[in-house]
């Protein structure tokens, strides 16, 4: 159950563009999507996501901040409570992330985790840590095109999928849990998606196909972005060891 | 066996009522949905009359039970409850992560930066 709103994330997150230049994210959007979690063949409202995009800025550079966060419902927290908060810092330009910090509390399970990208020496720097044990620091290699899981969750956005024939499939690389992972993101068509607050929109299909044991199934994770140039994500589903899911899109302030 | 049937109605009865406090949504309408079934079936096999007044409560219970379960997930919006600890502890992230910021790009290529421009065109 724990990882259940992690890989719902990480379906989404899964899906990566290259770090092509950014005309599709800006500081000061909010998406809210309601959770589901399928139990005995019925879909069960389990949590809210929440994805919010900020500028920030310091005093040497202008900095992209992406927060997303996963809450369960008011009438879960008795018996399961969430409270998650995964948030990058990026280059606002192509999105390449310069700090990522995971903090997860899901139950009894508690979790931080810190990356420090560096692409002058090609290293990221991890910082993990857990309660009662001691914090643990690497500092390891890493391709030039790794990213964390919510710069890949943004960085889709900002990919060209008309220049992607259909059946079409790219390979990308997300560092998550302290290991690189190769994510394959498959273009299944389009289709006309019922879109929430957004109405009937033209979406991109997409399967998120990862070397793990996270996600389980052929084409079975799906998720679909809208056509325009927002390339919303409206719907997205998700099957795990522990079963499936879906988050739906629920409301959008986009920025002025 | 008219028994047996009348006894596990009243456990999935039991099990639906109990339903209704947990937060499993439609999913208490498994057990409800037995429990009508079963309840159906006690009160046909039950003689007219005096017999099929027990079958008629448990009907209408199992009927009620279908009924909340539906109501409540049709009708009653799902909140997230306001969190301080979580508000702060985002504000307080957010701080300390401005901190390590200025700290660590002193060490990081900024090649590919803008540092003056104030972000990007906004969207639809």
């Amino acid at each position: 159950m724990k990882h259940v709103l992690v890989l719902g994330l990480s379906l989404a997150i899964s899906l990566l563009g290259f770090c092509q230049e950014n005309i599709t994210i800006a500081g000061g959007e909010k998406l809210v999507f309601n959770a589901s979690y399928s139990m005995s063949g019925l879909m069960t409202q389990l949590a809210q996501v929440t994805m919010e995009t900020a500028d920030i800025k310091t005093s040497s550079a202008t900095l992209l901040h992406l927060k997303c966060t996963a809450v369960t419902f008011s009438k879960w927290d008795s018996f399961f409570k969430i409270r998650d908060l995964y948030e990058s810092y990026v280059n606002p330009k192509n999105l390449k992330p310069v700090m990522h910090k995971r903090d997860i509390e899901e139950g009894t399970y508690k979790k931080q985790m810190k990356y420090v990208f560096n692409s002058k020496t090609g290293t990221v720097k991890i910082t993990s840590s857990k309660p009662n044990k001691p914090t643990k620091e690497t500092q390891p290699k890493i391709t030039p095109s790794t990213i964390d899981v919510v710069s890949l969750l943004y960085q889709v956005r900002t990919t060209d999928f008309s220049a992607i024939p259909v059946g079409g499939t790219k390979s990308f690389t997300l560092l998550f849990d302290e290991k690189e992972l190769a994510v394959n993101i498959k273009l299944l068509g389009k289709e006309v998606m019922n879109s929430g607050p957004l109405g009937k929109k033209e979406c991109y299909k997409l399967s998120v196909s990862a070397k793990t044991d996270k996600l389980k199934g052929k084409d079975q994770n799906l998720m679909w972005l809208t056509t325009d140039r927002s390339r919303m994500p409206v719907y997205m589903k998700f099957n795990i060891p522990v079963g499936t899911g879906e988050l739906i899109l629920k409301s959008v302030a986009s920025p002025k | 066996m008219k028994k047996f049937l009348f006894v596990t109605s009243i456990i999935f009865i039991a099990i639906s009522i109990a339903f209704l406090y947990l937060p499993l949504g439609t999913i208490g309408l498994i057990p409800s949905i037995i429990a009508l079934i079963l309840s159906l079936i006690v009160f046909f096999i039950s003689a007219k009359g005096e017999e099929q007044k027990k079958p008629k409560v448990l009907l209408a219970i199992s009927i009620l039970t279908i009924a909340i379960i539906i109501g409540k997930s049709t009708f009653i919006e799902e909140e997230i409850a306001v969190d301080k600890a979580f508000e702060e502890k985002m504000e307080q992230s957010e701080e300390e992560n401005i901190q390590e910021l200025e700290n660590e790009l002193e060490d990081l290529d900024l090649e590919g930066f803008d540092l003056e421009e104030d972000s990007l065109e906004i969207q639809e």
